[in-house]
């Protein structure tokens, strides 16, 4: 099946309250799409953790502004977080040992870990001062 | 997010409706926590109405793993989807946990 085309953008503050607002907006629009159930799934999944991320380490002095960009073509759901916070790159974030025993087991990185393991594609930029993470879901 | 306590004779369940996300879990975190000041250590949580679970949730439920082995009581999930359990392989977390 292929997807609708759209576009849309918003601009949500960077807080965990305005996280709710935010998955609404993405699901709405993924459901607009025609995107693939399972995908709808995995991309709010996938927006909590970028929106916490932004939310909790990207402004020194909260709250910063997050802006979502949605755009879809018949085979591919585009969603672009922008933020002008501190440099934060989340293809260069260690990987967790997923392999530790349970003893071993941080609480951290697991939020990248599952970003790059539910999206097709993922892709960072920094210009302009900004954070440009796009993630791109193909449909199922 | 709804979460219902059932108590059973040997373990109490937690059955979460909806999502454990980055605003959700710390409702979860409150429940756990509130077991174990109960002294209530053998733990079920019932994932059959559970959407999907970020990072969040998997935190909670890391702390809850390691606090049920240092107590030597047990703790298990069920009813987990097709989506839940994939995060669960990509995480490891089924390695580390008993999920059925």
């Amino acid at each position: 099946m292929t997807m609708k085309e759209l576009k849309a953008e918003k601009v949500f503050p960077a807080k965990i309250e305005a996280i709710p607002d935010i998955l609404d907006f993405i699901s709405s629009h993924a459901e607009a799409a025609d995107l693939h159930p399972k995908k709808v799934t995995y991309l709010l999944l996938v927006s909590d953790e970028v929106a916490a991320n932004i939310s909790q380490y990207a402004y020194e002095k909260p709250p910063g502004e997050l802006l979502v960009q949605i755009k879809s073509d018949p085979d591919k759901f585009m969603l672009d977080f922008v933020d002008d916070g501190v440099l934060f790159d989340p293809l260069a974030v260690e990987e967790p040992d997923i392999n530790a025993d349970i003893k071993d087991r941080s609480p951290g990185g697991l939020g990248i870990h599952v970003v790059r393991n539910f999206v097709d594609e993922m892709h960072y930029k920094r210009a302009d001062n900004k954070n440009r993470l796009s993630l791109i879901m193909y449909d199922e | 997010m709804e979460i219902t306590r059932i108590i059973g004779e040997d373990a109490i369940t937690i059955a979460v409706e909806g999502r454990l996300d980055t605003v959700t879990s710390s409702q979860l975190e409150q429940e756990v926590s509130d077991l174990f000041e109960q002294e209530k250590s053998n733990i079920i949580f019932d994932f059959a109405s559970l959407e999907y679970i970020s990072s969040a949730g998997l935190r909670v439920l890391l702390a809850a793993q390691k606090q049920v082995n240092a107590l030597e009581a047990e703790m298990r999930i069920i009813g987990a989807n097709d989506v839940v359990k994939e995060i669960f392989e990509i995480t490891g977390f089924s390695d580390i946990m008993q999920i059925d």
